[in-house]
């Protein structure tokens, strides 16, 4: 067991392979379909998830409580976790950080709680960033210098297939001029120091698409790029966008993310999205 | 008995008899237009611009002339309309400046205020072309100078200049080689000429003599297909005299803008002072930019004020012309403005807010509109013709919709009222055709709003702006995003031709169906959806993957199908969208992306 160890929760959709092989904690929202209550990625996959979702059926989330946190924590301290980095959904996004900056107070590990800005794999990138700095004996002050650099200059691009999940759970700031339009159109979006923010609309999927690579292309310029890929239960449109993003720019690293529960019930079955930050 | 001096009174009479005139003759030069396309409304333009001028002047009566004429050349300006209109109201400002402060005006102050006119349009031209109405302009007051230096009287200093204008006139095809290749004089031109003419006959108390020029029957226009082309390369965005384009309210009491604009005219040119004795709105290019807003403080509080380095404007622009690359697809030009006609040939000062409006590193805003009232940050202007496009500009979160196009230009003060009904402190506007984007340059300078205008010739270019629109963030950003949307999709539109041309490899013929690509016409046919398939072959690539048709209502919604299913069956890789936009003129809007 590291000396430091790394806490998420489950809207940061690391796939669960690399979640244990890198020893991240994942705490786990609640995923509400009315009155029923799973917990995301403990009794609800995210195949079964988007299954009812395209079904019809609607979902809500709640952040995890303080206990819950306290309990993750309080049992890492006694496994002998010297300090706990405990990196989180954008406070403007969720509760999730309220819930652990609490935990973080009720037990004497020292926990340093990270408000990542992000979402998804926005929040997955640096908890997989900050974990591999702890196996290689990095101080906890290295993990977070880079950490708070991995905020700074990340970015995240998204298209979604429908505004209604973001509108619906109030999760799309003030864009109603995104909403409607008799053309058929794409939303392309960013999470700009964490809330959701419009960039622009495209025509059509392949539009988006490539709308979103030039986009990134301009941003990420000539350096290699540490890249995650997010979908919400669309494999193929995932895995043709890792070919274009390989062919366009230099790709240091590249992780495929299914979105899970979570980020699934503000964006929806069919997003997509891209976070990267220069490795 | 011929008048010894100019009053008001007088001044509103000749001006009555001058527009009237034109408006009598203002087919004639509409068909003037060097186009094939039906836009033949340079004269339609002058004259509802004069219109617009006389409505503001009201009875002149009482009035000292410098005053009426000063009402006068506002109400021009905000209803100039089309290019036209635009230098027009140009030379209506300096005419005014050149009577202010005069009772009455003899001939000599007749021929200054000429002069004046004709300073100020040419002033008002970033790099002005001769051949147009700013040579018959300066015809006109050439000659006028010269008559009143000899001692004429008030009668032939009008008659000299009325003769100045008509040579200058009968000279420009051969300063302008887009008019002797379409044997025609400048439209524009000839506009003032007959207004020129109207205003003599009234002072003589006769019926106007008949134009001495040729009727246009009789005249072969042929074209050069490439003649916006040159025309429009030959203005360039060289040196700006006065570098800052310098505007602000003055809020006060007891203000008086005559005062107001005589201090501030040692300061530079395109001054513009307009308002009422409490709030007086000042625009003016000057290199002093902190000496004009002292003027303003010693008469009261500042507001909006903005500086913008509008030599920093033009280098950007011209890097940003640079940057557009011409052989990305062969047949779009990278003009960014479809010049046509006369006053197209002369881009107004106004054109060095261009990249104020799409991008302005010059651009300082202090003072931020605070309690205004207002909701939003950025909203958006549209102009569109057809309720099919009305509907899907709306959709798309376009604020208000202005009707207008290609047959039916607004004027600025529609634009202005249109950008005052918007709930937002930045208003973005789309004139959606190559002959408004100047009314709408024209309108930046009439509002208190922040107005940016993103220059669309069509309204499928429109719509791809629409694309990059976000209520929110820096407006200066989103606009510049909205330009930059607005020209990767190309744009083609599909009409008929008012007359005969040979300046293709195909003739043609009064009637046929053409399409214009990026304003060029690169086909003919006799019926439109054969003309629209010609163009899309000359339009679409590979990269492409979405071509839109937009059907106007001349057309039935089962053609446009049966357009559409031709259009699919030749390109399969592209998704091919068919919409009613229901505009005149125009068969078909396409856009290819």
């Amino acid at each position: 067991m590291a000396d430091i160890c790394v806490v998420t929760d489950s809207g940061a959709d690391i796939p669960k392979d690399l979640a244990s092989e890198l020893g991240i904690r994942v705490v786990p929202l609640t995923i509400h379909f009315g009155d029923e209550e799973r917990r995301d990625g403990v009794d609800l996959t995210p195949e079964e998830f988007f299954r009812r979702l395209r079904a019809g059926e609607l979902s809500r989330t709640t952040q995890p409580s303080p206990a819950e946190f306290e309990k993750v924590y309080r049992a890492l301290a006694e496994e002998g976790v010297g300090a706990i980095i405990s990196c989180h959904l954008s406070a403007e996004l969720s509760g999730t950080m309220q819930s652990a900056t609490l935990a973080a107070q009720m037990v004497d590990v020292p926990v340093h709680v990270v408000d990542t800005r992000s979402a998804s794999m926005g929040i997955g990138l640096i908890a997989i960033e900050a974990a591999r700095l702890a196996r290689r004996g990095a101080r906890v002050d290295e993990i977070l210098a880079r950490v708070r650099e991995i905020i700074a200059s990340q970015r995240v691009l998204f298209m979604v297939d429908t505004l209604e999940y973001l509108q619906r759970n109030g999760r799309i700031g003030k864009a109603q001029a995104f909403l409607g339009g008799l053309l058929s159109v794409k939303p392309l979006l960013t999470i700009d120091n964490g809330v959701v923010a419009p960039l622009e609309r495209a025509r059509g999927h392949a539009k988006a698409v490539s709308r979103l690579l030039e986009r990134m292309a301009e941003l990420a310029g000539d350096r290699p790029q540490r890249v995650a890929i997010m979908h919400g239960d669309a494999p193929a449109e995932a895995t043709a966008l890792a070919e274009q993003i390989r062919a366009r720019i230099r790709v240091d690293e590249l992780f495929m993310a299914m979105l899970g529960p979570t980020i699934g019930t503000h964006a929806g079955p069919g997003t997509l999205g891209v976070v990267f930050y220069p490795a | 008995m011929a008048p010894r001096r100019l009053t008001a009174g007088l001044f509103h009479e000749l001006i009555a008899a001058g527009a009237a005139y034109l408006e009598q003759r203002k087919e004639t030069v509409n068909s003037l237009n060097v186009f094939p396309v039906p836009d033949g409304d340079t004269g339609t333009n002058m004259a509802l611009t004069l219109a617009a001028a006389r409505k503001e002047l009201g009875g002149a009566a009482g009035l000292p002339l410098g005053e009426a004429a000063q009402r006068f050349a506002r109400g021009a300006l905000l209803g100039a309309r089309g290019n036209s209109g635009v230098i027009l109201s140009q030379f209506l400002r300096g005419f005014a400046q050149g009577l202010a402060g005069l009772e009455t005006a003899g001939p000599r102050e007749l021929a200054a205020a000429f002069a004046s006119a004709t300073e100020t349009a040419y002033r008002a031209v970033i790099k002005p072309v001769e051949g147009t109405m700013l040579t018959v302009g300066r015809g006109a007051s050439d000659a006028a100078g010269r008559a009143a230096h000899e001692g004429k009287d008030l009668e032939q200093v009008l008659e000299a200049a009325l003769r100045g204008a008509k040579e200058a006139l009968a000279r420009t095809p051969s300063l302008l080689p887009v008019l002797a290749r379409a044997g025609v004089v400048d439209a524009g031109g000839q506009g003032f000429v007959f207004f020129l003419e109207g205003i003599l006959a009234a002072v003589r108390g006769e019926a106007p003599a008949p134009s001495v020029m040729p009727e246009p029957e009789t005249f072969a226009p042929r074209l050069g297909a490439t003649a916006d082309v040159q025309l429009h390369s030959a203005i360039t965005h060289e040196f700006v005299e006065h570098r800052y384009c310098t505007e602000f309210l003055i809020r006060g009491s007891n203000l008086d803008l005559d005062e107001i604009q005589r201090e501030l005219e040692p300061l530079g040119d395109s001054l513009l002072v307009v308002g009422d004795s409490e709030l007086v709105k000042v625009h003016v290019h000057t290199n002093h930019p902190g000496r004009a807003l002292e003027i303003g403080t010693a008469r009261g509080e500042l507001l909006n004020v903005s500086v913008a380095n509008m030599q920093e404007q033009n280098r950007v622009a011209a890097s940003h012309n640079q940057a557009e690359s011409p052989g990305a697809v062969a047949h779009v030009h990278a003009v960014p403005e479809r010049v046509r006609g006369t006053a197209a040939a002369q881009e107004p000062r106004a054109d060095a807010h261009q990249y104020r409006e799409a991008s302005s590193p010059g651009t300082a805003v202090y003072g931020h509109p605070g309690a205004d009232g207002l909701s939003k940050e950025i909203g958006v202007v549209a102009v569109a013709q057809g309720d099919g496009w009305r509907q899907l500009l709306e959709s798309l979160g376009v604020d208000q919709v202005v009707p207008g196009g290609q047959t039916m230009n607004p004027s600025a003060a529609e634009l202005v009222a249109a950008i005052e009904a918007v709930d937002a402190r930045h208003v973005v506007v789309l004139p959606n055709n190559s002959n408004i984007v100047f009314t709408a340059r024209q309108a930046v300078e009439l509002t208190d709003r922040h107005v940016h205008v993103v220059p669309t010739r069509t309204a499928a270019a429109g719509v791809a702006a629409m694309m990059a629109y976000t209520p929110e963030g820096d407006p200066e950003t989103v606009a510049r995003t909205m330009s930059e949307a607005a020209e990767r999709v190309r744009t083609a539109e599909v009409t008929y031709a008012v007359r005969d041309s040979e300046a293709w490899d195909t003739p043609v013929r009064a009637g046929d169906c053409i399409a214009l690509v990026g304003g060029e016409v690169r086909a003919v046919s006799a019926d439109p959806e054969t003309a629209a398939l010609s163009a899309l072959r000359a339009m679409v690539t590979p990269e492409d993957s979405l071509i839109s048709i937009y059907y106007g209502q001349d057309v039935e919604a089962g053609a446009a199908e049966a357009l559409a299913a031709k259009v699919r069956a030749e390109w399969p890789a592209c998704d091919v969208e068919v919409y009613m936009g229901g505009q005149p003129v125009y068969y078909y809007i396409l856009s290819v992306e």
